[in-house]
């Protein structure tokens, strides 16, 4: 186990380095207008500027014996070194710091997952254990087709409905103040400058984020609620005559528990890949949204950043959610 | 009781065995009949793939012509799905917009079986020193959620005109627009985000694919075959390959409605196919998204399209994987 531990605990580094390194070389070899594009935005302005002055500039016309893909080892290990100083570089036109940018925007997306998070789970794991507990019922059916509904609804396209509907609010007739604190903000507040406008902003998303999670939360806890309901011990409470509660809540759902810990692993991918799209309809200047800007720009610089954060947030998260599942069911044994 | 038997046999021999059409038409009954919802899904796939075939004929007006008298139109009888702010005719759009669904679908769960066969049969077939780094390396593939590296991706190969390695240049020139609208020539246009998605997919295979050749290794017949010097080509071609097969069409159909679904998702955040050339995740953002109030149409009827085609391509998935591969059930 502890062997495992380290092993797993020593792949951490090499995984986010090496997806930095990854994403480093696909755009050294492929990208090759970023300065074109400078160029043709910035010469009528300033006759002097040249195409090689923009690429000494922004130091990706790096070469190692002439040679661009070798130049960009010698590029990803400066920037990494920066990076391990703090120093995760400037944007190519506004010269802000990149770094200042993650930090101001990383919470946003972690506001935004969490919450999700929260709602998915508080909606998918009591329908989840009732749906078990009521196997074959009409309950049941409903609950396990709404789950299969919910894993195929597209999050961009409830975000847009949402809109519509807001925006419509009015001429449908419906109730003019509840219409007016849906449609939120449009300038973003966090949460400690104005709690009220960060919920307005917030809500809509993270429910829409938090039900495309609960599908596959709910069918997991169902099957394994199902699963521990068949054990022995759950036979031996029941027939010790305890109250349905008392069996489900007590022993059941501690057991049937685990698996679905182990699953926000998996999701906390999709979670940070929803946030993408949802961060883009509502205008949170979320994480998502600083790499759509950064792609379009061509900032690659930024791209970096942010790919390297929701890296390390993946990869660990992975990490924990597997060690801590080890320590909640002493039966696994890792090799 | 050796003549009865004798005799058995000679008559199953006479029994005409019946026709493939005959058993493929079995099949699909047997398979309709144990799962209606597989049997629905494979319904709309195959409807959305003769749409997207026949939709230059399909479509009603050539899906950039504006009419400008005609803008924003509710659905009626001239314009079925009503018409956008320019007086396009949305229901040829979303038709013309089914081939890029279809492709990308397709396209995408083919790509991403070859892929993880080769990267994942490789590194479970020799094992050792290539299986490690091959494994790192797919560590680091799936390390970041594929919307990130997708929009990587596709922007700096770009989803212009030309497509993946300039391939959508060559059969476009010359043509008249009717013929350019056909399904061959928007393949060429989307081979970029095509080989994109599957790459990505195949980091997820591959790992599947590596754990069930490290099984069939274990199979004696491997080591007859190898007794009998046959080369490392010829056993992964002739007996891991037909193996893992029933494996890779679970997968390719399991990971079908979720190609579909990051197809439409790179579209709406303008990732995609570019205007003019429709697609339904486009049509969304562009229209759905900017003009829907007030014209709820243009938001839901590509919205549903979507919506549609991915649950019923879950629900084939499901099915296929039921019926040819048991095991793979789990909770996700």
């Amino acid at each position: 186990m502890r062997q495992y531990f380290i092993r797993r605990a020593l792949l951490v580094v090499p995984t986010v380095l090496g997806v930095t390194l990854l994403i480093t070389l696909l755009l050294q070899i492929l990208q090759g207008n970023i300065a074109d594009l400078i160029f043709a935005e910035s010469s009528t302005y300033n006759q002097e500027l040249t195409k090689e002055k923009i690429e000494n500039d922004l130091g990706i016309n790096d070469t190692i014996l002439g040679s661009r893909f070798l130049g960009a080892f010698k590029q990803w290990g400066e920037w990494i070194g920066g990076v391990a100083h703090g120093d995760f570089g400037e944007y190519f036109r506004s010269r802000r710091s990149v770094g200042g940018e993650l930090v101001n925007r990383t919470p946003v997306t972690l506001e935004l997952s969490g919450l999700a998070l929260a709602f998915s789970l508080i909606i998918a794991l009591p329908i989840g254990v009732i749906s078990a507990m009521r196997q074959d019922t009409m309950v049941d059916h409903t609950a396990r087709s709404f789950s299969i509904f919910m894993l195929a609804l597209p999050s961009f396209w409830l975000g847009t409905m949402y809109f519509v509907v807001v925006g419509s609010w009015h001429d449908w007739g419906l109730p003019k103040s509840i219409g007016d604190w849906l449609l939120p903000p449009s300038i973003y507040k966090n949460f400690w400058e104005d709690p009220e406008a960060n919920i307005r902003q917030m809500w809509a998303p993270a429910a829409i984020l938090g039900f495309a999670l609960a599908g596959s939360v709910m069918r997991l806890t169902r099957s394994q609620m199902l699963e521990v309901l068949r054990q022995d011990y759950v036979r031996t409470a029941w027939s010790k005559g305890l109250r349905e509660r008392t069996v489900v809540v007590r022993h059941a759902i501690k057991n049937a528990f685990i698996p679905v810990f182990s699953l926000i692993g998996v999701q906390i991918a999709i979670l940070v890949s929803g946030s993408v799209v949802l961060e883009r309809i509502f205008g949170l200047p979320g994480l998502g949204l600083m790499l759509i800007e950064a792609v379009t720009q061509r900032e690659y610089v930024a791209v970096q950043g942010v790919l390297l954060v929701v890296a390390i947030v993946v990869v660990l998260t992975n990490f924990v959610v597997d060690m801590a599942y080890s320590l909640l069911d002493p039966r696994i044994r890792y090799a | 009781m050796a003549v009865s038997e004798q005799a058995l046999r000679l008559e199953a021999l006479e029994k005409p065995y019946p026709p493939a059409w005959r058993r493929w038409v079995a099949g699909g009954i047997s398979f309709a009949r144990r799962k209606p919802l597989g049997a629905f899904g494979a319904t709309i796939l195959i409807l959305t793939i003769v749409v997207a075939v026949f939709s230059p004929w399909i479509a009603r007006y050539p899906y950039g012509e504006p009419h400008f008298s005609d803008t924003l139109q509710a659905p009626n009888s001239t314009y079925w799905f009503g018409t956008d702010i320019l007086g396009k005719d949305f229901f040829s759009r979303m038709v013309i917009g089914s081939q890029v669904t279809v492709l990308a679908g397709l396209g995408t769960v083919v790509v991403a079986a070859f892929l993880s066969v080769l990267v994942g049969g490789v590194s479970g077939y020799f094992g050792g020193r290539t299986d490690m780094a091959t494994q790192r390396l797919v560590d680091v593939w799936v390390a970041l959620p594929p919307i990130f590296l997708l929009i990587t991706f596709l922007s700096v190969l770009g989803t212009g005109g030309d497509g993946f390695l300039g391939l959508g240049r060559g059969p476009n020139v010359g043509l008249d627009p009717k013929n350019g609208d056909w399904i061959w020539y928007t393949f060429f246009r989307s081979s970029v985000v095509i080989f994109s998605l599957g790459i990505i997919f195949a980091g997820y295979g591959a790992r599947i694919v590596r754990s069930a050749v490290l099984a069939i290794k274990e199979n004696v017949y491997m080591e007859a075959a190898r007794a009998l010097g046959a080369s490392n080509v010829r056993i992964m071609w002739h007996y891991v390959l037909p193996n893992i097969m029933p494996l890779v069409i679970v997968l390719a159909s399991v990971n079908l409605g979720a190609a579909v679904l990051a197809e439409a998702t790179v579209s709406f955040l303008g990732f995609g196919i570019q205007p003019p050339f429709p697609t339904w995740g486009q049509l969304l953002d562009q229209d759905g998204r900017i003009h829907g109030v007030g014209h709820e149409w243009l938001s839901i009827m590509p919205g549903l399209a979507i919506f549609v085609c991915v649950y019923a391509f879950n629900m084939l998935g499901d099915a296929l994987r039921d019926v040819l591969d048991p095991r793979l059930r789990g909770g996700r």
